[in-house]
């Protein structure tokens, strides 16, 4: 079976908002345990094809399959799946480590996660500092966003622009968590656009321009 | 399909956020402050005759009114406005519990915020009715006084002698509490289709055009607004009875046996079924809501 090989499955998927085509035939075969690229300006069409993955944005035409699930007919959502989209977000008044328990106790996941503790840790967050989200600088929320993104143990990882807002120590270590991870059977959708993350991170990358997408 | 776990978990989470919000806090402010000036005429009526008042009987009095029901629903908008919060922490919510347990969550937040703002009323008034009250279910020497001679006193208690005549305090306050809630509800689950459908600043406006409405098709004002006959006040009070959300939360516009205005029950099943209707429009909008991934949240 070919689709078992694929994480993801995207094919002639077209995204529109009003006039403007925003994906044009998108056609996209993630392989399994290994950390794919996508990289193209600001504005290309990068984050709305990850929210069409995850499955956020219904694409006008055109199907996506996630671990074999079509989206939209099998699932709403993206299964197995962690993410992180733009700037992260959470409750401002709350602890970092607060609000990863409340986000890991609402899934409905057959295996286990680790213990959020545990994810900020990976990332290099201090689990006992009761500090207030809003108080974290932009590096710390970002890593708190991967955090989240990777407590559950997803199969597929969907993470756009992770790395901003790290120093470089930030940006070494979130490097290192993603090439664990990949050793680890995880598959991941990286957007940035760091050529460096790319070229050193990534076994497969794709550039997108106009809403069209061609491998690299 | 939809999870109780995760839908409960949503409506924890918009509740820990209304719990560290100052709206939240500003809205009770406002609601206790118009429950204080509503209740002082009854009060100081209390004081004047030397008679004591039934513990609920300043609720009774002040929201069997329109006005009053729609002035306090107005501070009810406050923290209506955090509800539902579509920003960066719903996606990761939205996410993890799927559509419909998000949205189901948001429907128990809307539940027992409406629920939460009226029991408020409720105890705000009894906590003002103060010391010179009791909880026996029956009516107090005040309220005999200003059911026979309202006008005397300028009190706003249009069917207060058949009001007391017909039901003792406690249910009385219930049916209020009931039809007070079935707005609130009503407001909220407005804001909730609204806002899931066309956002945040749609859903305030929703509430803002129906309680401006329902301000202004109060039978006198409407008649008064439409430059009507006197004598068409009766057929303007069916109407609005039948057709007004406000008036249907406002106990005197009732029957109470001798006029085709609807009966208690029939409001009840109107705004339950009103409810019913909203939240599959809310069910329906939230296959489309699509998020920003942008801010947190205060």
């Amino acid at each position: 079976m070919i689709g078992a090989n694929y994480a993801v499955e995207v094919q002639g998927v077209y995204k529109s908002f009003g006039n403007e085509m925003v994906l044009e035939d998108i056609n996209l075969n993630l392989k399994r345990g290994l950390i794919h690229g996508i990289i193209g300006r600001n504005g290309c069409g990068k984050t709305v094809l990850m929210k069409c993955i995850l499955g956020f944005f219904k694409p006008d035409h055109g199907q996506i399959t996630v671990f074999g699930k079509q989206l939209g007919k099998d699932c709403g959502f993206a299964p197995d799946t962690g993410m992180i989209i733009e700037t992260p977000g959470f409750i401002d008044t709350e602890s970092g480590l607060s609000n990863l328990k409340y986000l890991s106790g609402l899934g409905n996941r057959m295996r286990p996660g680790m213990p959020p503790g545990e994810a900020m840790e990976l990332v290099g967050l201090d689990p006992r500092n009761r500090k207030p989200v809003s108080k974290y600088s932009l590096g710390m929320r970002q890593r708190l966003g991967i955090a989240q993104a990777i407590m559950e143990r997803p199969s597929l990882l969907i993470l756009d622009e992770p790395m901003n807002g790290l120093d470089n120590s930030g940006v070494e270590d979130i490097r290192r968590l993603l090439c664990s991870l990949r050793e680890q059977g995880t598959t991941v959708l990286l957007a940035s656009h760091n050529p460096l993350d790319i070229s050193t991170l990534c076994d497969t990358v794709f550039g997108m321009d106009g809403g069209k997408l061609q491998r690299l | 399909m939809f999870s109780i776990k995760g839908a409960w978990g949503c409506a924890c989470w918009n509740l820990r956020l209304l719990a560290k919000n100052l709206r939240f806090y500003l809205g009770l402010f406002l609601g206790f402050l118009i429950c204080f000036f509503l209740t002082q005429r009854t009060i100081q009526l209390s004081g004047i005759f030397g008679t004591e008042l039934q513990m609920f009987e300043p609720f009774v009095w002040c929201f069997a009114d329109s006005d009053s029901v729609l002035f306090a629903s107005l501070a009810l908008l406050l923290p209506l406005s955090q509800v539902p919060s579509l920003n960066a922490p719903a996606s990761y919510l939205i996410f993890r519990t799927g559509r419909r347990s998000w949205m189901i969550g948001q429907t128990i937040t809307a539940i027992l915020l409406s629920l939460f703002y009226t029991l408020f009323l409720l105890a705000g008034t009894c906590l003002l009715a103060g010391k010179n009250a009791f909880w026996a279910n029956r009516w107090s020497d005040t309220a005999m006084v200003m059911s026979f001679i309202p006008d005397q006193f300028e009190v706003s208690i249009k069917v207060a002698r058949s009001t007391v005549k017909l039901s003792a305090p406690f249910n009385c306050a219930l049916q209020i509490f009931l039809l007070t809630a079935q707005y609130m509800l009503f407001l909220s689950l407005v804001n909730l289709a609204v806002s899931l459908r066309f956002g945040k600043q749609a859903g305030m406006s929703a509430m803002i055009g129906i309680s401006l409405a329902a301000y202004l098709l109060t039978p006198d004002r409407f008649m008064a607004w439409m430059g009507l006959d006197i004598r068409l006040g009766y057929i303007a009070n069916l109407l609005a009875a039948w057709f007004s959300p406000l008036q249907h939360a406002t106990y005197t516009m009732h029957s109470f046996g001798y006029d085709s205005l609807p009966a208690l029950w029939q409001t009840h099943l109107i705004m339950g079924g009103v409810n019913i209707g909203l939240l599959g429009l809310c069910g329906a909008a939230a296959e489309h809501i699509s998020f920003l991934f942008r801010r947190g949240e205060r």
